[in-house]
């Protein structure tokens, strides 16, 4: 009886129905594309980082199999069997405290020290409240959007 | 009667074991980065003591230095003489080690201080919570911290605008004497439509280490 019920709603004759099934589709995929936002908001893409960062794995091996540090690796040549270019290896170690160490600098970014501080430093901190407030403004209706299809979505489909 | 109060005993004992706080963490570290052309590639060890409040790190490559972390400054020795100071306000509270050594990494050590909670949700398998500054001065974005299974998954950092402009993941968890340590960070930075990426590793971790007292007390200033 569900069944012959649902076969009859299938070509809505009725523009009511028609748009309510427009209507319910469309909040269907903004439902579907704020899932597929939330699950890339915290992935990566893992192949794209290995690749970026080969040439500093195979560098990683060669400098723990002779345990040289740069300047010896220098010295030999030991660079160029990594088809790398000396200069542009970095080859310092000393902390360094402007904005562009803090933001860039390989220790200093992010490193185990200040997680935090140091990429709250990247940010402008000119930045209006208006701006944020709207972004808190979109969440919100993005969110009663959501709760709104899902209400309708499960309505129609009787529960 | 006799063999109960044993094993209560034997309880007492282990569970006052297990609940001795961490005070001290040592691991191998490795360190790549990837600017356009240029890479950085750092390889060595860190000590950090919590009550010591310094944070260690003999370095191997690129140079055979040390660096000692204080709240005040940084200190760089070759061969024992120092060669550099760099003066930084205190970071060694927002420290990876420190906030592990407290098991406030779950949150990223933003539950309090600076930090507000200003949402939570479920996303899936993900427990999503937002923290925004109460000084926008500091910073005027939010803060999106991701735990999966309890532990910390990821970081998220947006501006005001809601654009995202940082993401780093904490992956790759062993446990080592009951504590979760996650033994690769992940760092992306969004600039200007490129993507920068960074990788910390972590190996050889050892808890409440009793040897190498002189790196994790290493005479700072000296």
């Amino acid at each position: 009886m569900a069944t012959n019920n649902f076969v009859k709603l299938l070509p809505p004759k009725s523009p009511v129905l028609k748009r309510t099934l427009i209507l319910l589709s469309i909040c269907l995929i903004g439902c579907l594309s704020a899932k597929a936002q939330t699950s890339e908001l915290f992935s990566y893409n893992k192949q794209a980082a290995e690749n970026e960062l080969s040439s500093l794995t195979q560098l990683e091996k060669l400098v723990k199999s002779t345990n040289e540090n740069y300047n010896e690796l220098a010295a030999r040549n030991g660079f160029a069997s990594l088809n790398l270019k000396p200069d542009n290896v970095k080859n310092t170690s000393e902390f360094s405290f402007d904005f562009e160490s803090i933001h860039w600098g390989s220790f200093a970014w992010g490193f185990c020290c200040f997680p935090i501080g140091c990429v709250l430093m990247v940010f402008d901190p000119d930045k209006s409240e208006e701006q944020l407030r709207s972004f808190i403004l979109g969440v919100g209706v993005s969110t009663a959007c959501n709760t709104f299809s899902y209400y309708a979505y499960f309505l129609a489909l009787g529960y | 009667m006799r063999y109960s109060l044993f094993t209560l005993l034997v309880l007492f004992i282990s569970s006052s074991f297990s609940s001795e706080p961490n005070t001290r963490i040592r691991v191998d570290f490795t360190i790549k980065q990837k600017i356009e052309n240029r890479i950085s590639l750092e390889i060595g060890t860190a000590y950090y003591d919590k009550l010591k409040n310094q944070l260690v790190y003999q370095l191997t490559f690129p140079n055979r230095n040390i660096l000692v972390t204080t709240d005040t400054a940084v200190f760089t020795y070759s061969d024992d003489s120092l060669i550099n100071t760099s003066f930084q306000p205190g970071i060694i509270q927002r420290s990876i080690f420190h906030l592990m050594l407290t098991s406030n990494l779950k949150s990223f050590g933003l539950g309090k201080g600076l930090f507000k909670t200003i949402k939570v949700e479920k996303q899936d398998s993900l427990v999503v919570t937002t923290y925004k500054s109460d000084n926008n001065k500091v910073f005027d974005g939010t803060i999106l911290v991701s735990n999966h299974k309890n532990k910390l998954h990821a970081v998220v950092y947006k501006d005001a605008s809601g654009n995202v402009v940082s993401k780093q993941f904490y992956e790759k968890y062993t446990t080592v004497d009951g504590l979760e340590i996650p033994t690769r960070i992940v760092f992306i930075v969004f600039e200007n439509g490129k993507e920068y990426y960074k990788t910390i590793e972590f190996s050889n971790i050892v808890l409440n280490e009793e040897h190498n007292n002189h790196m994790y007390h290493y005479p700072a200033g000296h």
